[in-house]
């Protein structure tokens, strides 16, 4: 495994060899900075994109209201874990600030589809293609999450998957959040299955984030 | 720790080498193979310089290390798993002694070598099982971190594979002791 013969001679080697370095300033505030960063390029993708004419009437009701505060609370809560979970000594029950929310977020679609069955019959599980959702929440999450690997980087060793799946639930949130913004008009059995499509690429982009940053660290300098 | 972080490399020596009897007994506690837990050692040493940005100086050091050195065993273990099984079985050789005391002995090592050969027969998942609750002895919640199987799965599997080894080593009226 290694040319060391003896983990004396490879202590003397890591002390020689030992720059200064600056420890990383605290999880919350490089989670915040991270936040505002990200929430700003969502911000940015839905005014190029414009903004519903009824989103307002749409928010007045309260499970829309609550699937969007569940969306953006996934998001947040989500962010602060992975940098806390990219950490040795922080407790891994920090992934229970996403995990709240992403509940609540998926019971209030659930919801939804029991509230579109009740009021249109079979026709609130007919098949349709808003491949928008799909594709927006891809094309936000996919980017922002590798981007994101950079920062959560020395997760490798200790946390790779829970951190790196925290990130891509966190930009996943944030970008269906964004979404509702200029959501197309679909049952919500729909946006169930899209979103979740959607959740689930990005989760793999998160995996794949992880494999690689494991397989970094376990080559030995 | 924070003297290190600042570039101090005898302060950086001085630790690194208190730890080491420690990181050693942690190491052999968890792996049987010298030249394994000596790896264990230098994987932790490594991993700890790497990411030595990450501890906080106003938070204590030893929770710090404690989870980078768990967290490399736990991948330890995992890449053991995965390995083959070592070709290192010596035919044992069925003599006698003038000595019969050295006779005895030779009938203990019969034994257990038996008992060793049936536990490496089992199925994967059982002899994993046996090899951590019985022969190391951890706890069922230790050993459900390190195979991610739940308690009561770890409760079955090793149920089983004491049936199995009954049967082995005893023939099928075995499973009835």
């Amino acid at each position: 495994m290694s040319d060391m013969k003896h983990s004396e001679d490879l202590i003397a080697a890591l002390a020689g060899s030992a720059q200064p370095v600056k420890p990383l300033r605290p999880p919350m505030l490089r989670a915040m900075i991270w936040l505002v960063l990200a929430i700003a390029v969502v911000a940015v993708s839905v005014a190029f994109h414009g903004v519903n004419d009824d989103l307002l009437d749409d928010l007045l009701q309260p499970l829309n209201l609550l699937e969007w505060l569940a969306a953006l609370a996934t998001g947040i809560g989500a962010i602060v874990a992975a940098f806390h979970l990219s950490l040795p000594d922080r407790s891994p029950r920090w992934a229970l600030l996403a995990l709240l929310p992403a509940g609540l977020w998926l019971a209030t679609v659930g919801f939804g589809c029991l509230a579109d069955f009740a009021a249109m019959g079979r026709a609130a599980f007919a098949w349709g293609e808003p491949w928008l959702c799909f594709v927006y929440i891809t094309q936000m999450g996919v980017p922002l999450t590798l981007v994101s690997l950079l920062m959560l980087r020395y997760a490798g060793p200790i946390r790779p998957l829970q951190t790196m799946v925290m990130a891509a639930l966190g930009m996943s949130g944030l970008s269906a959040a964004g979404l509702t913004f200029f959501h197309p008009d679909h049952t919500a059995w729909l946006g169930l299955i899209w979103h979740g499509a959607a959740l689930a690429v990005v989760l793999a982009c998160g995996a794949l984030g992880a494999a690689l940053l494991k397989a970094f660290y376990a080559r030995r300098p | 720790m924070a003297e290190a972080q600042a570039g101090d490399q005898a302060a950086y020596q001085s630790l690194l080498t208190a730890l080491l009897p420690y990181l050693r007994a942690y190491a052999r506690r968890h792996l049987r193979g010298g030249d394994a837990a000596e790896d264990l050692v230098q994987d932790i040493l490594l991993t700890l310089h790497r990411i030595r940005q990450t501890y906080d100086p106003q938070r204590p050091f030893l929770p710090w290390l404690a989870v980078i050195a768990k967290r490399r065993m736990i991948d330890a273990l995992r890449r053991r798993q995965s390995l083959p099984v070592a070709a290192d079985d010596i035919g044992f050789d069925l003599e006698t002694f003038a000595d019969p005391a050295a006779n005895h002995q030779v009938e203990r090592n019969s034994e257990a070598e038996r008992l060793r050969q049936a536990i490496a027969e089992l199925p994967e998942g059982q002899r994993r099982a046996v090899e951590l609750l019985k022969l190391e002895e951890k706890s069922l919640k230790e050993v459900s971190e390190i195979t991610g199987m739940s308690v009561a799965a770890l409760k079955t599997t090793t149920h089983r594979a004491l049936k199995l080894l009954r049967v082995k080593l005893f023939g099928p009226e075995g499973e009835a002791r």
